[in-house]
């Protein structure tokens, strides 16, 4: 009888370690980063998307995905061992009208700037983030094999940016290095979010 | 390892005690005495995730639905924004603001609209992305009052 109410209390034990998991926000984090994203998506009811490109970061990693007619760069970040979802999970949809989608996001904490968008251009195959006025800084990345592009830009240089941020121009060049497209980061092209 | 279990029985129903509030639905909104309260308990699948739309309410010109979300999976709050409730009319229930607590079972919230006549039927319409999901739901008879 001893043992068996041993056994009882055991069950129970282990049925208690389970809720209370659930319970607690590590029901949130997961082990892979890749993980982290897909539940990021399914929970935001969108995708599941096809990861472009994957960009290390000192916080986490970013996803560039796109999905249909959608493109997101979705942030996880790193939590000790484990993963769990960051911001900007949602896509935003493609204007083909437009020489080149892209919209940015900023963040004060880390901190740091994510900018991610597409050539429609398919002359563009490089784009630059420059400040205009003294060239402080200067970035360039080469479109890859789904004209997407995605920057992240951190430490000190993202608070710059925004400092001065009338100053700071996303320009798209073809193969010959003549500008396509000049536009200020303010002037954020996307289509219309979630339609 | 008596103790240790029971140690671990213990820590652990505290722990859920202080979480309590993720268990249990939350308790019914209180509405004033003129409230007009339509019951409704109906659902619709987002993905995989069931949308249940429990009660309309009308009250102090403005409308009130309650509804759950449940899922197996915890993550983002419910985009509350993807929603477009249109009446018999295809009047359009504006969006004023809304509040959501996170359950184990998924989360429970409260949307506030613009007061629009509750016609006998009331258009539930989610839309965002490629996901778009509508159901229609009876309004023709009011619920218990009380």
């Amino acid at each position: 009888m001893k043992k068996l109410i041993g056994i009882f209390e055991w069950i129970l034990c282990l049925v208690l370690i389970v809720v209370c998991f659930k319970l607690s926000s590590l029901s949130y984090l997961t082990l892979s980063p890749l993980k982290a994203h897909e539940r990021s998506e399914s929970t935001h009811h969108y995708g599941p998307s096809k990861v472009i490109e994957t960009v290390d970061t000192n916080f986490g990693k970013i996803y560039l995905c796109r999905y249909k007619d959608w493109i997101s760069a979705d942030t996880v970040n790193k939590k000790f061992l484990f993963w769990s979802s960051g911001d900007q999970v949602g896509g935003s949809k493609i204007d083909y009208d437009e020489i080149v989608n892209f919209t940015w996001f900023y963040s004060g904490s880390e901190p740091y700037i994510k900018l991610h968008g597409i050539a429609n251009d398919k002359n563009i195959t490089s784009m630059e983030i420059i400040n205009i006025v003294d060239k402080e800084f200067y970035y360039q990345k080469k479109v890859n094999g789904e004209a997407m592009f995605v920057f992240c830009i951190e430490g000190e240089d993202a608070n710059l940016i925004m400092d001065h941020s009338d100053n700071i121009f996303l320009i798209g060049k073809n193969d010959e290095g003549e500008e396509v497209f000049k536009h200020n980061i303010w002037d954020t092209i996307t289509g219309d979010w979630n339609s | 390892m008596k103790i240790l279990r029971r140690v671990i029985i213990v820590i652990c129903m505290m722990f859920i005690l202080s979480k309590s509030t993720i268990l249990l639905p939350d308790s019914e909104g209180k509405y004033s005495d003129e409230a007009i309260i339509y019951d409704i308990n109906k659902n619709m699948l987002i993905d995989n995730d069931k949308f249940v739309v429990d009660r309309f309410i009308i009250d102090d010109g403005k409308t009130y639905m309650e509804y759950k979300l449940i899922r197996i999976e915890q993550g983002w709050s419910f985009s509350e924004t993807a929603l477009q409730i249109k009446n018999d009319e295809n009047e359009i229930f504006e969006y004023r603001g809304g509040g959501s607590s996170s359950k184990l079972w998924g989360e429970q919230g409260v949307l506030e609209f613009s007061k629009i006549e509750i016609t006998d039927n009331i258009i539930i319409k989610y839309e965002q992305y490629d996901r778009i999901f509508e159901m229609t739901v009876d309004t023709s008879k009011e619920g218990d009052n009380s």
